[in-house]
């Protein structure tokens, strides 16, 4: 309980204004939106997320938590992909060339790397998108990268022209249109294990079931005594501040990272959004049902399909 | 340049009449490395108890148009912590920073408030009386006037600190309550902790909050707090720190006119990292705009709170 104050995770965050230089449907009710911040842009890390103002009224309120989909620092933007699932994602999917969002970031813990080897991405549905910023840098750190991507539908994979090359992808969808047809992490049980000398790190994003599904599958190997390489997922929950402060994001952990986590609890915004697995509690996690609600059914945005260029 | 300064009590003068309000501000660490604690007179910490709280489940808090609800439930490290740990680095801090108290029991008040005697660097002790999600217990003492007496006449007697006691709106008789908190030795109020809401998912059916209710906050309770700022102030004769969703200048503004002698920043520090200073220079430039130098000048007489 002594340990420092995670006073140093919101440390090199920054306000700042980020124009749009693209917005693009990339899978449908999908959307791609690329905002010029210089500053953040040369900050950001895989598995870091920017904290978007998305209005300038108190309705919606909130800011909205987006996982850096990737960045090109020497243009000076970065992306984030959202589905538009209430008002907030609306008018971000509406918006025009030119205007600006106020964002707060880089903020949270990114992804870890292995110095060598293998790093098997597991991505399902929206859970995708941190992973063009991680296969990218993965590939710049000449790691392999093997990336299991599920989704619901074959059109709700991302497009494979987003992937750096020499990224190898195994496919799933819930409907069988294309690759696996079942779970991601069906075809993970099935390959990890031919694998598992070989895989250095598994980074993991999607939803809830998925990640359970994939600790259960860690934790199976692990009791049947076989090496489980390290795994680092990226967590979603409700956020207020982002900064550590309003205590509202958190989810069930096994320790305790900092003094105002007492046990019991881990912050998505600072102890996370990428976390150990093995750090977060299973049981209860898995108990606490689906963290994440949305107010409205989505709505779709009445604008064209792709601004900018 | 104006005069912001605030007088609380003798011993507690604030810079400027702004607070981080309690609970939307941690313990003072994450913001001072943004930069965060610019534009406040004081900081008030999260809720303090005599032992660690885990909290409550999530999820925790809820988006509601211009509002939010939270059902944090009161996750603290403890008066241990806060006392020896946390306590001595505010010594390098500029901004005063005041203890927000909480408890089950009036001995639970007095331990928490007897352990900070010790510490250095506790400008203040605030009373969360009605932390409104913790269950029954939580909101007892605040609902009652006799009980709301005993517990700061409790504390009163175990700390010579400036002693605020926060007022839950969720009452039917504001003003008894608030006269009995001042009669027990109260030095000031703050006025008000949140409206307790609620939320439900359409999909499912079931309340979002996994505590089914929580704590309303931002401008959507602005105009009943304001009200509720309005009665009280007129009806003690002690200081009233107003609460109650302020966004910009011109709500603190509003709330001074109303009778408070200083004004709470809460749901916005979610916002803007910059929250106080953006409130500040909202101030400013009102005051500015009309030749004010003072906030005594600001405030009509018949507004200043004092029957």
């Amino acid at each position: 309980m002594s340990a420092p104050v995670s006073a140093a995770a919101p440390v090199g965050a920054v306000v700042e204004r980020g124009v749009v230089a693209l917005r693009e449907e990339v899978m449908p009710g999908s959307w791609l939106l690329r905002l010029r911040s210089p500053r953040i842009a040369r900050a950001g890390l895989p598995g870091q997320f920017v904290h978007v103002q998305v209005g300038g009224s108190t309705d919606p309120l909130l800011r909205r938590p987006f996982s850096f989909c990737d960045i090109n620092p020497a243009a000076g933007t970065y992306d984030i992909l959202f589905n538009v699932v209430g008002p907030g994602t609306a008018i971000l999917a509406a918006a025009e060339a030119g205007q600006a969002f106020e964002a707060l970031g880089p903020l949270g813990r990114p992804f870890g790397f292995p110095e060598s080897g293998t790093l098997v991405a597991v991505a399902g549905g929206l859970g995708v998108a941190p992973f063009p910023l991680v296969a990218r840098a993965a590939r710049e750190r000449g790691l392999d990268v093997v990336w299991f991507n599920g989704a619901h539908t074959a059109n709700q994979l991302l497009p494979a022209a987003v992937l750096p090359e020499g990224v190898e992808a195994r496919v799933a969808t819930d409907d069988g249109s294309a690759g696996h047809h079942g779970f991601v992490t069906e075809l993970l049980r099935a390959e990890l294990p031919r694998r598992a000398g070989g895989v250095a790190m598994i980074h993991a994003c999607g939803p809830t079931p998925m990640l359970i599904a994939l600790a259960g599958l860690l934790g199976a190997l692990d009791q049947e005594g076989q090496a489980v390489p390290p795994c680092e997922m990226s967590l979603e929950a409700p956020m207020g501040c982002a900064l550590g402060t309003c205590l509202g994001c958190v989810v069930p952990s096994t320790t305790t990272a900092s003094p105002d986590a007492t046990p019991g609890f881990a912050r998505v915004c600072v102890e996370g959004a990428v976390m150990d697995w093995r750090t977060i509690d299973w049981p209860r996690y898995q108990a606490l049902g689906e963290l994440v609600h949305h107010r409205v059914a989505p709505v779709r945005p009445a604008a064209g399909a792709r601004v900018g260029a | 340049m104006a005069d912001l300064s605030v007088v609380i009590r003798d011993d507690l003068v604030l810079a400027t009449p702004l607070l981080a309000a309690s609970g939307t501000f941690g313990f003072g660490f994450e913001m001072e490395a943004l930069g965060g604690h610019a534009g406040y007179g004081a900081l008030i910490s999260k809720g303090t108890s005599i032992e660690p709280r885990v909290g409550n489940d999530p999820p925790r808090i809820a988006e509601v148009p211009s509002g939010m609800l939270n059902a944090i439930g009161l996750q603290n490290p403890g008066v241990e912590v806060v006392a020896g740990d946390y306590a001595p680095r505010w010594g390098q801090w500029p901004t005063p920073v005041i203890v927000n108290v909480v408890g089950d029991s009036v001995d639970d008040y007095v331990n928490v408030v007897t352990r900070l005697e010790d510490a250095p660097n506790v400008a203040g002790i605030e009373l969360n009386i009605s932390c409104p999600n913790v269950g029954a217990r939580g909101m007892m003492f605040g609902v009652d006037a006799g009980m709301a007496a005993q517990v700061t006449g409790a504390v009163r007697a175990a700390t010579r600190r400036p002693l605020i006691v926060k007022l839950t709106p969720n009452v039917t008789d504001l003003v008894s309550i608030a006269r009995a908190i001042v009669d027990a030795g109260a030095d000031a109020l703050s006025a008000v902790n949140t409206y307790v809401g609620m939320t439900l998912d359409l999909a499912s059916g079931e309340p979002v909050l996994a505590n089914v209710t929580g704590g309303l906050s931002g401008p959507a309770i602005r105009p009943l707090a304001l009200h509720a700022v309005y009665t009280v102030s007129r009806a003690v004769p002690v200081p009233v720190l107003a609460s109650g969703g302020v966004m910009s200048g011109e709500d603190a503004i509003e709330f001074l006119l109303a009778g408070a002698a200083a004004v709470q920043v809460g749901t916005l520090n979610f916002l803007r990292p910059d929250a106080g200073r953006h409130v500040l220079s909202g101030i400013e430039a009102h005051m500015a705009a009309r030749g004010i130098d003072s906030l005594a000048e600001l405030r009509p007489a018949a507004a200043l709170g004092v029957k």
